[in-house]
Formats: structure tokens, C-alpha cells, sequence
């Protein structure tokens, strides 16, 4: 285990940050200066492309199989208090976050591959979507129909007539 | 032409390994992605430079992954390039540390790096020497840490390039070895290190055969054979692992390292041939025997050998007794070598399990060239195979190691779902050859349930309901049609009806029932569809209606305690007024009820419930001798139609101390009795709760022998890890008793009425619980008397030490 970390491995691991974090967190190198690794430790997981229809059972039932959950916050609409298709889960141990990395993330939950990405860690707030309608921000504009987070991108569904591609 | 073709096959393989994350990135992620590919074939047009290092790293990987590229070729060209570069330090360094992890880690490719090796140090005897010399300080490193696997493909790999060892190369550190293993033997070999390092030792013999001839002589290696065979132990745990019991198991249980051991003594009578491993040497064998050898530095035995104990491994397959032999017979040597090695890939792979099923998928590609038939050939297509050649299926041989890790028993290396998620992976890139191996697995698998395990059963309904769960649910249901007319506690009939649940609860009753025959409709009653369990003071045939409805509105609107006191009070009163027994359970089965219907909507509904009454329940539940288990017995009653739910509440209340893991087992064993012993859920609350308690005395005991803790702490660990212990012993002393009744007939399993035939099927099922729970308390007194003898607080429980935080009420 510790051979790992120390040599870059000949596989890529499935079980390191995606970008998006890298990115958020280049955002705010200037003050973080030399700090040390928030995803260190992290015990939490930011769980995106849930159908909006997953329930906390279903999620507790596929994620407990890398370790015991102690908290599971659902994501919401931040308007209509509804799941909006994504959310925290969070183990006990560092090394179940990991195994969910490797093992869970990228399978299919409800039918949908799933995405699992460390997360330093659940705050008050975080639950409820960031998109101008209350929902993710990916369902603002999304183009193609996804009946399992409610069809169309809510941006288009609102302003164009459906059909507009055809005009 | 041929190496463009290879890079394009090297770049397709890439993107196969770069994860699963592109899938599920929303789109507009993807089309960058996808002009980042454009702009690059733009790129490659212009020649650019290309950092040797780089090239180098690429052109090792890629070794023998391509069936398009001569393996010699690549061999020869990398030595080439090697020697051509050797001056530069980031070359040496580079190459010397990519190939000790490429041991390590993609073990498949250990015979073509050790031919690189060779062949660069029949050009330049200063890469053979520094590579010798790494390696065996990295051996050691091994050695003295007990990293056994990594030891072992370490030693495999100096095994494989004995041809350019002085002398006898690595024929003293075999022999020093075996010294080791007959030392731990006579002291008994209760660890199992004894037999893991007869393991070790043994299986590097058909690699050092089988490579470039050395000075290791085939009269040395049989009188090693021989040594080992004397120091065999048996173990006491053994009896205890076997997948199968009963008159019927589908075949006897055999201990890998026995199977090893007797394969390598046929081997010896008949000349060691060992005809499944590749030789890629062959082609340079005369500019090998003209190298320079090298002086084979000396590995120094560990004085202290830490560790826990190494449980004997049982050979398991679901490809037994097939028509045509699709893998090879367990007793051959080929069996052993291949199982070995597409193991430790499953094992060393986890970090990344769609490398790993790529590697399963290209198994063929790194042994002997016609060792497999062709990858994909349909099973009735054996038929047509020549007398003589190979009838192995390459699928077969992948899936079966996949199975054995998940039905290794006590535990398997990793995390069950990491098997579950390489099996799906595996199908995902060749649905068309894995599917039907898969498909004949779980039919083997399912005829063989009456001899199976009852944790493994269990296993195999969580990754067959999961595995479904990846592939829109689709099987073959009808061919099981006729065994929904089997009692429901038969062990075929149980097996679908929890295969089913464990579907539901992986999604929902109307999705799986549209998967499902109409025969199977029965399975999932219209209560699995309803939005929430009923409300039992609802109805008027039950004690209290009215008081049970006034109870919900005070905890729903959060009214003072003293509300819900003098309700719960005037309850009891008058229940004692009636004269009914145990006045006060119908208040407590009143308050559970009610806060199970408050948080029924979601786990976190009830969550925040539980946390908000928690001192009542708490107080309710230390009221009276058996409050507890009337309380797991109110909560299940409630999620009687999702009994799922209700295990998972009660192991939040476990967690909240509201109950003790003595009231849940109690309730399984003692109230739900015999009739539940068939069910999913009641096996999952036990196990799940015997593991907790397990976990926390070993915890404990960890703690115990902290060497930085100051005294009086550990003294206080101490006294806990006592108490745990005690409690431990008590928790199964309860369920080998209640068990152990049901199975003698001490007590009469199932209610009146029951068939005779059912009372057998129970009665198995008691025997078949009392096995799987005798393990588990076997396996921690066995621990925990390692612990003690070895005097020091049991370093190898490398389990979850933080688990048990402030934030786990598990304190009791």
C-alpha cells in the first residue's frame, strides 16, 4: 500500500480527485498558501447524476457496501425542497471514502452511472443546488432530454417553445 | 505499418483505463474533451520530440499487451534503447523504479520484463547489475515488512532472471526459506505464515524452470519440494472455511497450498514441463549464455516476523464438472499457476478495476501462445475442438478467479463490492464472451445452493441482485419458474425471494417487477409499492386505537414531554386496569410505532426523529428486562413489508446505544425464531451486528498495546477490551445456544402446522447459521489468543482503528 503512494503507479488510481476540485481549489491558492491537502483525510463524497427519483434508501443501500454511512445529506432544489440529483455521503474512515472512489463511482445507481468525486467535507448550505432555477447548475442548459432529472435544461425548458431547433 | 498499428492499439487502450469519468461528466465537459482529441491528431502530424524516459515508460507497459506486436521485437528494441541510454541518471533511475512496480503490480508481465532485463544486460552488464542490486535491497524491504505477495513477485522476477546469477543465484535464499518455514512449522503453524511461506516458496519453482537456464539444477528444486512437504501442518480453522458442506458438495474441499504442493510432486515424476508459461527468452537464449553474471547479493532472514494470522485459501470454482473442460482441473500445476497469478491482479488491481479487467480480458496474451482457445467461443463450440488441444476458456478461467475471491471465506483481500465492480467492468468490455461464463456461473452457483455456505449465500445474492442492478435487471427468470412451487424454506426458493427484496431495495417494487415473468408476482405484493407502511392505531382491531393516533400528533408537533408521559402513563394504567401481562410494552410498542411512522417518508426523516426522542427511547428501552427486544420487534413489525428498512433502522438505534447487540440478536434468534432464519434481513442483522461488537473488542485490544499511550490509559483500554470481551463471549454463547436448540430439536423451529419437510429445511438452516457464527467466534478467540501469546496489542489488526470516534455510539 505504502509502495503505492510512494512510486507513481503503472495504472492511473481511480480513487484521486477529479480536476473539478484542483480547479475550485487553484481558485484560492493565493491565501491557502502552503496548506496541506483538505482531501487528506476526507471522509465525504460528492455523488453527482442521480435521478431525481433515488431515494436515500437506495443510495444507503449500494454506498453501505464500502464501509457504514454515518450521514447522508440528499441534494435539493433550493426553491421547491426536492431532491435535484445529487449529494453528500459520508463514511466513518478515509480509506471507505476511497474504496467508494474505486469501486462505486462509475456504476450504476437506479440505472445511472454515477459519479463519486472527495469532498472536504459537508457544510451548512451545500445541500441545495447552485442553478438559477434551484436546481444544478448542469440543469440550466442541458440539451438532451433526461426524463430521470426532468427532461429538458430548465433554462431552455423555460425560455424557448420546445421545437425551437427546428426555427 | 506494424508499430503504427500498435500505437494506435496502445492510445485505444488508454482511453480504456482513463476511467469511467467522461460518462458521467455533463456535456458540456464532453465536447471539450472531444476537441481536445481533434486538436491532438492535428498535433501528431508535426514530428515532435519525445522525452526517452517517456517513450521508454510507454514501450515497458505496453509490453505483451498486444497481439499485434512481436513480443520479441518490443524486447529487443527496449534493450536496445535501454543500453542506448543508460548514461542518463533519469534513465536508470527511471527504469529501475517503473519495473519494480510493474513487478508488483501487473504480475501477468514479470516473464517478458525479466527478458528485457536479460537481454539489456547482454548489451550493457551495468543495467543487469543495478537492477540486481535494487532488487534485492527491495526484496529484503519485503521480507523484513511480511509483505508476502509483493515478496513473492519480487522473488518470482530474481527467479526469472537466474541466467545471469553467479552460481546458484537464488538457491540460498530458497534454501533459508524453507529454513524459516520449518521453524514457524514446529512451532505449530497456528499463524498460517508456515504454510503462506511454503506457498511462496513452491510457486516460484515453475518460474525458475521455466526461465532462461540458470544454475538452479531440477535436483535441487525436488529436494526443496520435498522439504516443504515435510513441514506441512494442518490447520485448525480449515474445517471451518470450506464453501460446501453435506453429502452433496460439488466437490471436496482442497487447501491451495496442498493442491500446489501435489501438482509440483507430479510435476517432478514427470519432468517439469510446465507448458502454460511463456518463454520469451527463447529467441535470445545465445546472446544470454554469453552475458555477464552477476554475484546474487545476500538476503538476510527477519528476526521478528509480524502479522496476523494467514487463513489457508480453498480452492473454489463454479466451473467444476462441466461437459467440456473449460478450466484446468484443480489438481494440474497449470491450475495453480494460473489462479496465482490472475489473483494477485484481481488483488494488486483495485485501485483502478477497469485496468484490472482489461488485464482478466487479455489473460491470453501472456502465456504460452495456444494455451486457451480462442477468446469468445461459444461453450457448445468446445464440441468441434480437436482431440488434444486446449479447451480452456479464457473467460471461464477469469470469472472463476473473480468467484473465489468472492466467496473466500472468512473475508476476502478487498471489499466484496470491488469484486462485484470488476465483474461488471469485465462485462462491460466484452459482453458477448463474459456474459454467457457469467450466466453458467450463477446456475452452477444456484444448483448448489443446498450445500453452500449460509454467509456465502448470502454473498451470493448481494453481488447477483447488485450485478443485475448494472445490466437493467434482465435474467433469465423463467428457467427458475418451476421452483417458485418449492416450500419458501427451501434453499433455492429463499434464494429467489431474497435475490428479488435485495433488487427492490436497489431500486423499487414496480421496476422489478416489470423484469420479472408474471409467475414471479407473488414475490412483490402490493404492500412493497405502497408509499408508506400502514399506521396500525389506524385500525380498530388493536389495542389503544384512538391513544395511538393522539400519541403521533404529540411527537409530530414536538409536544413537552409531560404530554407524552401522562399519555404513555394513562396507557399503561389502564392496560394494567385490563389485566393484560406486561402492562407497559403497549406504550413503548405505541412510541416506537409512532416514530417509525414520523420517519418513514426517509432514513434521514427517522434519523432526525430518533435523535430528537433518543432519551425516551433510551429510557423506555432500560424499563423493563426485555424492553429492548420488544423494540426491535415493534420497528420490524412496522417495516414487516420492507423488512430491509427495518434493519437498517435498528442498526442506527445500535449505533444510538438505544439497544444493545445482545436485544437485536435475541429478537433474530429467540422472538423472529426459526421461520426467520431463510430471510435476508435476519441474516444481515446479525452478521452486521456481530461484526460491530467483533470490531470493537479488536479495537480495543489494538488500543491496549499502545506504546504511546500513557499507562493509566492503557490501563483503562484494558479494562474495556475485558468487558468487551465478556460481552463478546456472552453475545455468542446466546446465539449457539438459541441456534443450537433449533438445530436438535430442542426446541421446535417453525409454527404449528409445519411440514415435516419444512422442519428439516429449518433445522438445516439452524446448522448451517451455527456454522457461520462458530467461525466468526472461533476465528476471535483464535485472534485474540495470538494476541496474548504474542504479548504486544495485536499490530496486525490494521482494521479501522478511528472507527470507533466520539461519533460512533457504539459505547456501551
Amino acid at each position: 500500500m505504502s509502495h503505492h503512494q510512494q512510486h507513481q503507479s503503472t495504472v492511473e488510481r481511480l480513487d484521486r480527485p477529479s480536476t473539478y476540485y484542483d480547479k475550485s481549489s487553484k481558485r484560492n491558492r493565493d491565501d491557502a498558501g502552503s496548506k496541506e491537502d483538505p482531501l487528506k483525510d476526507a471522509t465525504t463524497l460528492y455523488v453527482g447524476n442521480l435521478s431525481f427519483y433515488t431515494t436515500e434508501e437506495q443510495i444507503h443501500e449500494l454506498f453501505s457496501k464500502c464501509g457504514e454511512i454515518k450521514r447522508l445529506v440528499m441534494g435539493l432544489d433550493r426553491f421547491a425542497k426536492t431532491p435535484c440529483g445529487f449529494c453528500f455521503v459520508e463514511y466513518y474512515t478515509h480509506e471507505d471514502a476511497l474504496d467508494c472512489m474505486k469501486y462505486i463511482g462509475g456504476t450504476k445507481l437506479d440505472e445511472r452511472i454515477v459519479r463519486t468525486d472527495l469532498d472536504p467535507g459537508f457544510k451548512e448550505g451545500r445541500q441545495y443546488g447552485r442553478g438559477k432555477s434551484g436546481g444544478q447548475v448542469r440543469d440550466e442548459y442541458r440539451e438532451d432530454y433526461d426524463a430521470g432529472r426532468g427532461g429538458y435544461g430548465r433554462s431552455l425548458q423555460g425560455g424557448k417553445e420546445m421545437g425551437h431547433e427546428y426555427d | 505499418m506494424v508499430d503504427r498499428g500498435g500505437r494506435y492499439e496502445r492510445d485505444n487502450r488508454e482511453r480504456d483505463r482513463g476511467g469511467y469519468r467522461d460518462q458521467g461528466r455533463p456535456q458540456h465537459f464532453k465536447k471539450r474533451r472531444y476537441q481536445d482529441d481533434e486538436e491532438r491528431d492535428y498535433r501528431q502530424q508535426r514530428p515532435r520530440y519525445e522525452d526517452p524516459m517517456v517513450r521508454l515508460r510507454k514501450d515497458v507497459l505496453a509490453i505483451a499487451e498486444s497481439p499485434l506486436i512481436k513480443v520479441e521485437d518490443s524486447i529487443r528494441s527496449i534493450a536496445k534503447s535501454l543500453s542506448a541510454h543508460w548514461d542518463h541518471e533519469a534513465i536508470r533511475k527511471g527504469f529501475v523504479t517503473l519495473i519494480k512496480t510493474l513487478v508488483v503490480e501487473q504480475p501477468f508481465k514479470i516473464p517478458f520484463v525479466a527478458a528485457i532485463v536479460l537481454c539489456a544486460n547482454a548489451q550493457k552488464h551495468e543495467i543487469g547489475k543495478l537492477v540486481l542490486d535494487e532488487f534485492a535491497a527491495q526484496l529484503q524491504e519485503y521480507l523484513d515488512q511480511c509483505e508476502w505477495r509483493n515478496f513473492k513477485l519480487t522473488l518470482r522476477f530474481m527467479g526469472s532472471i537466474s541466467c545471469m546469477l553467479d552460481g546458484e543465484g537464488v538457491a540460498t535464499l530458497l534454501n533459508d526459506l524453507a529454513n524459516l518455514t520449518g521453524d514457524l512449522a514446529a512451532e505449530g503453524g497456528s499463524s498460517g505464515l508456515s504454510e503462506e511461506l511454503s506457498y511462496v516458496i513452491l510457486i516460484t519453482i515453475p518460474y525458475i524452470l521455466t526461465a532462461a537456464p540458470g544454475g538452479i539444477t531440477e535436483e535441487f528444486l525436488a529436494t526443496l519440494i520435498e522439504r516443504l512437504e515435510g513441514m506441512q501442518v494442518p490447520s485448525a480453522v480449515e474445517p471451518l472455511l470450506s464453501p460446501y458442506t453435506g453429502p452433496n458438495a460439488p466437490y471436496p474441499t482442497m487447501n491451495n497450498t496442498s493442491l500446489l504442493l501435489n501438482a509440483l510432486k507430479d510435476e517432478a515424476a514427470s519432468g517439469f514441463k510446465f507448458e502454460i508459461l511463456a518463454r520469451p527468452w527463447e529467441p535470445f537464449l545465445a546472446e544470454l549464455e554469453a552475458a555477464t553474471k552477476h554475484f546474487f547479493p545476500t538476503i538476510t532472514m527477519p528476526t521478528a516476523l509480524e502479522g496476523g494470522t494467514i487463513f489457508p485459501k480453498i480452492y473454489f470454482s463454479v466451473f467444476q464438472g462441466a461437459v467440456y473442460e473449460t478450466v484446468p482441473p484443480p489438481t494440474s500445476i497449470t491450475s495453480t499457476i494460473l489462479r496465482d497469478s490472475i489473483g494477485d491482479t484481481i488483488g494488486l488491481l483495485d485501485f483502478n478495476r477497469i485496468a484490472c479487467a482489461r488485464f482478466l480480458i487479455d489473460v491470453d496474451c501472456y502465456f504460452s501462445p495456444n494455451a486457451f482457445i480462442k477468446r469468445a467461443t461459444p461453450f457448445d463450440k468446445i464440441s468441434e475442438i480437436p482431440e488434444g488441444k486446449s479447451t480452456w476458456k479464457p473467460e471461464d478461467i477469469c470469472v472463476d478467479a473473480i468467484f473465489t475471491n468472492i466467496f473466500q471465506l472468512p473475508q476476502p483481500e478487498h471489499k466484496l463490492v470491488y469484486y462485484h465492480a470488476t465483474l461488471t467492468e469485465v462485462c462491460k468490455l466484452a459482453p458477448q464472451a463474459v456474459a454467457p461464463s457469467l450466466g453458467r456461473a450463477i446456475r452452477y452457483l444456484y444448483r448448489n445452493l443446498e450445500s453452500m455456505d449460509v454467509e456465502l449465500r448470502y454473498r451470493f445474492i448481494d453481488w447477483f441482485a447488485h450485478h443485475l442492478s448494472n445490466f437493467g435487471y434482465t435474467w433469465k427468470w423463467t428457467e427458475w419458474i418451476p421452483d417458485l412451487e418449492l416450500s419458501k424454506v427451501h434453499p433455492k426458493r429463499s434464494f429467489i425471494q431474497e435475490a428479488v427484496e435485495k433488487e427492490i431495495r436497489l431500486s423499487f417494487a414496480n421496476r422489478i417487477k416489470s423484469t420479472l415473468p408474471e409467475q414471479y408476482c407473488g414475490l412483490v405484493p402490493e404492500d412493497k409499492e405502497k408509499e408508506l407502511p400502514d399506521f396500525k392505531f389506524e385500525s380498530d382491531d388493536i389495542a389503544f386505537p384512538e391513544e395511538g393516533k393522539q400519541l403521533l400528533n404529540l411527537i409530530r408537533q414536538k409536544a413537552p414531554n409531560e404530554e407524552v408521559d401522562t399519555l404513555m402513563n394513562a396507557i399503561t394504567d389502564a392496560a394494567n386496569n385490563k389485566g393484560l401481562s406486561d402492562p407497559s410494552k403497549y406504550a413503548r410498542d405505541m412510541y416506537m410505532t409512532c416514530i417509525c411512522h414520523i420517519g418513514a417518508k426517509s432514513l434521514s426523516h427517522v434519523l432526525s426523529c430518533i435523535e430528537r426522542c433518543k432519551d425516551k427511547l433510551t429510557q423506555l428501552g432500560q424499563e423493563f428486562p426485555q424492553a429492548q427486544r420488544q423494540i426491535v420487534g415493534t420497528v420490524m413489525r412496522y417495516w414487516a413489508d420492507q423488512p430491509g428498512i427495518g434493519a437498517n433502522v435498528i442498526d442506527k438505534l445500535l449505533n444510538y446505544s438505544i439497544l444493545t447487540p445482545l436485544s437485536v440478536i435475541e429478537w433474530v434468534i429467540l422472538d423472529a425464531g426459526g421461520e426467520a432464519l431463510p430471510r435476508g434481513h435476519a441474516w444481515e442483522m446479525v452478521n452486521t451486528t456481530t461484526r460491530k461488537v467483533v470490531l470493537r473488542t479488536r479495537n480495543l485490544a489494538s488500543a491496549r498495546g499502545g506504546d504511546d499511550l500513557p499507562e493509566e490509559q492503557i490501563a483503562i483500554a484494558e479494562q474495556q477490551h475485558e468487558v468487551a470481551k465478556v460481552e463478546q463471549a456472552e453475545l455468542f454463547r446466546v446465539v449457539m445456544e438459541g441456534l443450537g436448540r433449533y438445530e436438535d430439536g430442542g426446541v421446535v423451529v417453525g409454527k404449528e402446522g409445519t411440514s415435516g419437510e419444512d422442519v428439516v429445511w429449518l433445522k438445516w438452516w439452524a446448522a448451517s447459521w451455527l456454522r457461520a457464527l462458530k467461525r466468526q467466534s472461533d476465528i476471535e478467540e483464535a485472534e485474540e489468543a495470538m494476541r496474548v501469546s504474542a504479548g504486544t496489542g495485536g499490530g496486525a489488526m490494521e482494521e479501522d482503528g478511528e472507527k470507533e470516534d466520539e461519533d460512533n455510539a457504539m459505547e456501551v
